[in-house]
């Protein structure tokens, strides 16, 4: 299961449609938080239209700015408990009946009201006692380094909102790709950038999710970057290396024997053990060059061979010859690929498509 | 003819069948996730390969030798080329190829260029007796068993050997036949050259049809089909030994035999990933070429042990009339029907005589699969 959380900077432009899609469609995540979305409930009901997903949730917006919006898929057991126009509270049941609280958050960007956004925090961290987790965007920083570029943040602004997080019991969780979520004028020299999106949890849901995994994404607009959290990410196993398989498809193709008795003779007096090793070694390079992709060939001779036909002419006939003789070639490559796949024994070469093996295959 | 569309869609319908989506653990919880997949897998497989204590000599006590030195001789004489061709061109193109990747399409087109080296190497295995380590791993793949896939059970273990050690296999495969008549006795039809299953089959009718017509009220019968579970995965290698021995087959055909069945490591594919090396204790692999030959050796153990006791006369066969001969048992490979007279004393022999087997020769006997069908006669006992 994974959320994605994205400070969008309006949804108003049509341009941001696709952007948005896109995002969807390749993290696929199963809930999305927006913040600034600029825009009304009706809008936001669009929105979850397009993107495919099942429910939404947006509360109204005081004044022209701000706005937040979560969407969500019906694979995840979702209630929203409670919201304002700075967060959304939603309460997420698993299947083992462990339910844990996931808030959007949207913290106030103006300047003079960092102390209402910690204190708003606080609130919120004592309104619950479920396995908690919060991600949004703060408009804080906790570290001096989580900002680049002009003026240090004051130390007092990151002293307050480090405090704010430690009294509310949350952890940050450590976020992996580029280290900074938000820029403004990058390419000058009043360049900055700042770490103001970020996922944080209680103990608790640690505990329940202690492999969970936040990562800063690429969008193609806005100023922020989209930060993807995953509860529980799925560890890819470690995939064997496409191992050595003999091809009969390659007992036609030119060249084979060479390759192999070259190799068998470049280890003689080794054992037959190791002479196969290198053998294969020899034949997985020289595979790369020869029918790994005949597929593509067959179509590239077929097209061929219309052209060379259309344009009869004496010297083509020779080309349209050997063009014919490639192609079966190919062809006969190609049956040898699949015989070799379908397992299919008791065919013999020889026997005519006829009904009979067509019925087999719908078997 | 060429007809790439029909072998296209058989190998993808084939790998949608073979895909495993979930597999129950022990305790029935379903699993789906391809790590806890092939950790279940991992742990069915320690549990079935697992070796265990076995006691086989009341079984090998009531065999008999039936193999003598000129046999012996035959079998352990030098090898000759041709045999190992011969071996080799009888295996099909497309067989999948094990952990190595050469399949029999390889060694069958460039046999002329590697055939030398392949021979003089597999007779200085033979000679010292011992494969090379790599030689002998095996992938098994696994293949869907029934109707429906939900555990470890409903998937049958086939093994991919390397090709390499299938050619020496064979070629002892092929020697095994030549006195196989003479080991076996006549109720196994199975794998025998000359036996036909068909001759069981007909047997097994008559029977059953003799015992449905019966009605003289001295003469009742009970016919048992049993059902074996896994029955290659759990022979015992002793036992195997064992039973060579006493059949008096030479020393060294059977230091050749257990080379061939002892020094295994399998890796199970699952849904393409490997799950690590399993050292087996104990079983056949399923895809050898000598596989069901050994077992019908020592399927040979139950046939004695009912020999012996009918020799003693506490077993009585059934007989289709006067002059027939007795039959007490057939057996096609695992497939046992057995056949006695409807007393307690019998029953009680027969369930003697079943555990004496399952105890020596690492077989379960799974009871629930297993039929029962009385005579017409025979009213209800226990």
């Amino acid at each position: 299961m994974s959320f994605v959380s994205w400070n969008c900077r309006g949804l108003g432009n049509l341009s941001v449609v696709p952007k948005l899609k896109f995002l969807v469609r390749y993290y696929n995540p199963d809930a999305l938080f927006l913040s600034e979305t600029l825009v009304n409930i009706n809008k936001i009901e669009e929105f979850r239209y397009m993107l495919g997903y099942d429910y939404c949730f947006a509360p109204d917006r005081v004044g022209r700015g701000g706005g937040v919006a979560l969407f969500w898929r019906k694979t995840i057991n979702c209630t929203i408990v409670n919201y304002s126009s700075n967060h959304i509270n939603a309460k997420i049941e698993e299947n083992n009946n462990n339910s844990w609280l996931l808030t959007g958050f949207y913290g106030y960007p103006e300047g003079g009201r960092r102390r209402d956004s910690w204190k708003f925090l606080y609130q919120l961290a004592g309104s619950t006692n479920l396995p908690w987790c919060i991600f949004g965007d703060f408009n804080d920083i906790l570290h001096a380094q989580e900002k680049k570029g002009r003026a240090e943040r004051s130390n007092w602004l990151i002293r307050g909102f480090r405090q704010a997080v430690a009294d509310a019991g949350l952890v940050d969780m450590h976020m992996e790709g580029y280290p900074f979520t938000w820029f403004k004028s990058l390419g000058t020299p009043r360049a900055v950038e700042e770490k103001l999106d970020r996922a944080m949890a209680n103990e608790a849901w640690m505990q329940l999710f202690p492999h969970a995994r936040l990562e800063n994404l690429v969008a193609p607009s806005s100023d922020h970057y989209p930060i993807l959290l995953e509860r529980a990410p799925v560890l890819r196993p470690h995939r064997r290396n496409r191992l050595f398989k003999f091809e009969n498809a390659w007992r036609i193709e030119e060249g084979l024997n060479e390759v192999v008795q070259n190799s068998w003779q470049q280890n003689t007096g080794n054992t037959v053990i190791s002479k196969l090793s290198a053998c294969a070694e020899e034949l997985t390079h020289w595979s790369k060059t020869h029918c790994n992709k005949l597929r593509v060939d067959i179509e590239d001779y077929q097209k061929e061979l219309q052209r060379c036909r259309d344009n009869a002419g004496t010297e083509n006939e020779m080309q349209y010859e050997a063009l014919r003789k490639k192609m079966t070639h190919l062809l006969v490559q190609d049956d040898m690929y699949w015989r070799q796949r379908a397992k299919t024994h008791w065919y013999r070469e020889g026997d005519v498509n006829t009904n009979f093996f067509s019925c087999g295959c719908h078997l | 003819m060429l007809i790439p569309i029909f072998f296209h869609v058989a190998a993808t319908s084939r790998k949608k069948v073979n895909a495993i989506s979930f597999l129950e653990n022990n305790d029935g919880i379903r699993i789906t996730d391809e790590a806890g997949m092939r950790n279940v897998a991992k742990q069915y497989f320690e549990e079935l390969f697992e070796e265990k204590i076995s006691t086989s000599i009341p079984v090998i006590s009531v065999m008999n030798q039936v193999v003598f030195d000129e046999d012996n001789r035959r079998l352990t004489a030098p090898s000759q080329v041709c045999e190992f061709k011969d071996a080799m061109f009888a295996m099909k193109l497309d067989k999948c190829s094990g952990p190595d990747g050469f399949n029999p399409g390889f060694y069958q087109h460039l046999w002329s260029t590697c055939n030398g080296d392949i021979y003089s190497e597999c007779c200085q295995w033979l000679n010292e007796g011992k494969f090379p380590p790599s030689l002998n791993a095996t992938n098994i793949a696994l293949i869907p068993k029934g109707n429906e896939q939900k555990s470890m059970k409903n998937w049958r273990p086939i093994a991919l050997c390397n090709v390499l050690y299938k050619l020496v296999s064979k070629v002892l495969a092929n020697r095994l036949k030549t006195v196989l008549h003479k080991c076996i006795s006549e109720t196994q039809l199975a794998f025998v050259p000359g036996r036909s299953i068909l001759d069981n089959a007909l047997v097994a009718i008559e029977l059953v049809h003799h015992m449905k017509t019966k009605t003289r009220v001295n003469e009742r019968s009970v016919a048992l089909k049993l059902d074996i579970s896994k029955a290659y995965d759990r022979i015992d290698w002793s036992y195997l030994k064992n039973v060579m021995i006493k059949m008096g087959f030479s020393n060294s055909w059977i230091d050749w035999i257990m080379m061939c069945v002892e020094r295994v490591d399998y890796s199970v594919i699952v849904n393409k990933d490997m799950v690590v090396p399993i050292i087996p204790g104990r079983g056949l692999r399923q895809g050898d070429p000598l596989s069901p030959y050994l077992f019908i050796l020592c399927a040979e153990g139950l046939s004695a042990l009912i020999r012996d006791a009918k020799g003693r006369g506490e077993l009585q066969g059934v007989s289709v009339c006067r002059n027939a001969p007795v039959l007490s048992h057939l057996l096609f490979a695992d497939d046992c029907f057995l056949f006695f007279q409807a007393e307690e004393s019998q029953a009680n022999v027969m369930k003697r005589i079943l555990t004496t087997y399952e105890e020596a020769s690492g077989q379960a006997i799974s009871l629930p699969k297993s039929k029962v069908y009385y005579s017409r006669n025979v009213h209800q006992e226990v």
